[in-house]
């Protein structure tokens, strides 16, 4: 779940990464350095410490459980049907995406990222936000496969509502199943949740990179595992989102050095390398935005 | 706190729940106007503390009458045996605290913020029920709380969704829904060679390429090179028309719902500009009489 959910905005960062580093390149060139960077990470991180085994041992297994495949399947046509088939019936109709579009879109257009006080583009438009820049770019990812669509952007919300839904799921299996389906129901029949999925916006994400980086943080705290790189990958992600993702990003950092029962020079390690990865995916757009205009966090609270 | 470990009390804990459900429904009485009122701060000030800056666990409308409950269940299952000494239950005990208490004082104008820990809080509930309340009847709450959820959800799903409105074109009512390839093409057409004034649509600029000017009129201000510019407060019909002439627009992008929000600007396009085209969500192109 958790991979599904990081590829798309994984690419949004590389994407801000690349057009910092390298403006006004051509678009073949930024497509293939993600893809090139995709089969690095793919041969040397995630064959490595994963193994392909592994990773087909569970598919097996999920497989060869009682109607496994009618559940995988399901859960595919779920995942993948549902949220285009939803998006190609309704238009947007949410200001602050319309921004975000715009935003993207001139992105797109540039091949640059440019910071200064605030965003005005010849046409009259002000951008208004002083976000991260992930749920833009992610449209201008759109924009480099499809110019003339918006269907997979307008997808993402329901997309990760759902991931939402299958990750809440995967943190009840420690309870009775007969309680699964009520507590189910409770997640999405409360009005912020399906009101957050059926909007074109980019709260269903900030939802899932919020609960999945407070869980995985837990999780870490408890069994001291999974790797401290994969919760500052999600931190780095939740922090470029928005900036209330960057408020909680630095919440969670300080809350595993408060709590993390290891050695004070051990604790000191593991922050620090939630901070680079936090820095490096979504603290370094804050960053940029400061040294351009200081005073951006203060108007950013006041908006 | 053993005492809900009780049946009866347990029992009681549940009626308590329904009674809390119907004074904050009474509080939130008006519940259709409680987002924008609480956006513009003109909530009254009771609301506004449960709705908004206490909003995270209590506001009716996008949290639901259930995520209130994670916090005597949390805070119960916090206290209980000595789990304030594990590392994991105070870290989420000191990340709800500290993040609730930043967005009740810096964030809770905005609605999206609130709804930033219902997940986390949805499923904090059964985890603290199975430690709290025999397995019976914790499932029986929960199945009370799932019904209550699908209530509350099915009486207030939001309508905005799915406009329901076919739209006017030159000021009259279309037969069947305007599209909306062809509302665009006729602002496109229209305005073409004019300058328009955007008010706090930025959907404009995804469909035309007219010059503009960007404004909120809601909140006094116009956007231009040199950023945000103030204008007048409370400017009267004949004033906007002056502002507008002044900015050489000859057209009025806008929509009903936000021209609520000066009704002078309201009535300056109701008497001195005609619609050119209205689409299915309000939103309306106004040429500026001549």
């Amino acid at each position: 779940v958790l991979s599904l959910a990081l590829g798309p905005l994984l690419g949004a960062s590389a994407l801000f990464l690349m057009l910092v580093m390298f403006p006004a390149s051509s678009q073949a060139f930024y497509l293939s350095s993600w893809l090139l960077f995709n089969l690095l990470i793919a041969g040397r991180y995630f064959l490595k410490k994963y193994s392909l085994g592994k990773i087909y041992k569970r598919i097996f297994m999920v497989l060869s459980g009682r109607y496994g495949i009618v559940k995988l399947s399901l859960a595919l046509i779920i995942l993948f049907l549902l949220p285009p088939l939803y998006a190609s019936l309704r238009q947007i109709s949410e200001h602050d995406t319309f921004e975000y579009m715009i935003l993207g879109r001139n992105i797109y257009e540039n091949r640059q990222i440019s910071f200064s006080d605030f965003r005005f583009l010849p046409n009259g438009f002000f951008y208004v936000a002083l976000h991260g820049f992930i749920y833009p770019l992610l449209y201008s990812w759109q924009l480099i496969f499809t110019p003339e669509s918006d269907l997979v952007f307008k997808s993402l919300s329901l997309f990760y509502s759902i991931l939402l839904f299958f990750y809440y799921l995967l943190n009840l299996r420690r309870l009775p199943r007969t309680w699964w389906m009520p507590s189910s129901i409770l997640l999405i029949f409360t009005y912020g949740i399906i009101f957050s999925s059926l909007q074109f916006h980019l709260e269903a994400i900030r939802l899932f990179l919020l609960s999945g980086s407070v869980l995985v943080a837990v999780d870490y705290l408890r069994r001291q595992r999974p790797s401290p790189d994969l919760l500052g990958i999600l931190l780095g992600l939740l922090a470029g989102l928005h900036f209330i993702g960057f408020v909680a990003t630095a919440l969670i950092i300080a809350g595993v050095f408060l709590f993390n029962p290891l050695s004070l020079k051990e604790r000191f390690w593991v922050t620090l390398r939630l901070c680079l990865f936090a820095l490096m995916l979504g603290f370094v757009q804050y960053l940029l935005e400061w040294i351009y205009n200081p005073f951006w966090w203060i108007q950013s609270l006041a908006l | 706190l053993n005492f809900l470990q009780n049946s009866r009390k347990a029992v009681l804990l549940s009626l308590l729940f329904i009674v809390a459900v119907y004074l904050l429904a009474f509080v939130s009485s008006d519940l259709t106007a409680t987002k924008d009122l609480i956006n513009r701060e003109l909530d009254s000030p009771l609301r506004q503390w449960l709705n908004g800056r206490l909003g995270i666990f209590l506001n009716f409308h996008f949290c639901g009458p259930i995520a209130w409950l994670s916090v005597p269940l949390g805070l119960t299952l916090f206290f209980r045996g000595k789990n304030y000494l594990v590392p994991e239950y105070r870290f989420i005990l000191f990340f709800v605290f500290s993040m609730s208490l930043f967005i009740g004082i810096f964030a809770y104008i905005n609605y999206r913020y609130i709804t930033g820990l219902l997940p986390l809080l949805l499923l904090v509930i059964p985890h603290s029920l199975r430690k709290i309340f025999p397995k019976s009847e914790a499932r029986q709450l929960l199945w009370i709380m799932a019904i209550i959820s699908i209530i509350h959800t099915v009486f207030y799903i939001n309508i905005e969704l799915f406009p329901k409105y076919s739209g006017r074109l030159h000021g009259m009512q279309a037969k069947s829904g305007i599209s909306d390839s062809a509302f665009w093409k006729t602002i496109s057409v229209s305005s073409l060679g004019s300058k328009v004034l955007v008010n706090n649509l930025p959907e404009f600029y995804l469909h035309c390429k007219s010059n503009t000017t960007f404004c909120w009129i809601g909140g006094n201000v116009i956007y231009n090179q040199k950023g945000v510019q103030p204008i007048r407060q409370n400017l009267s019909a004949d004033q906007f028309k002056s502002l507008l002439d002044s900015l050489n627009c000859r057209y009025v992008f806008s929509s009903r719902r936000l021209n609520e929000y000066s009704p002078a600007f309201s009535k300056f396009l109701n008497d001195q500009a005609a619609i050119v085209i209205e689409d299915t969500q309000g939103r309306i192109l106004f040429r500026i009489n001549e």
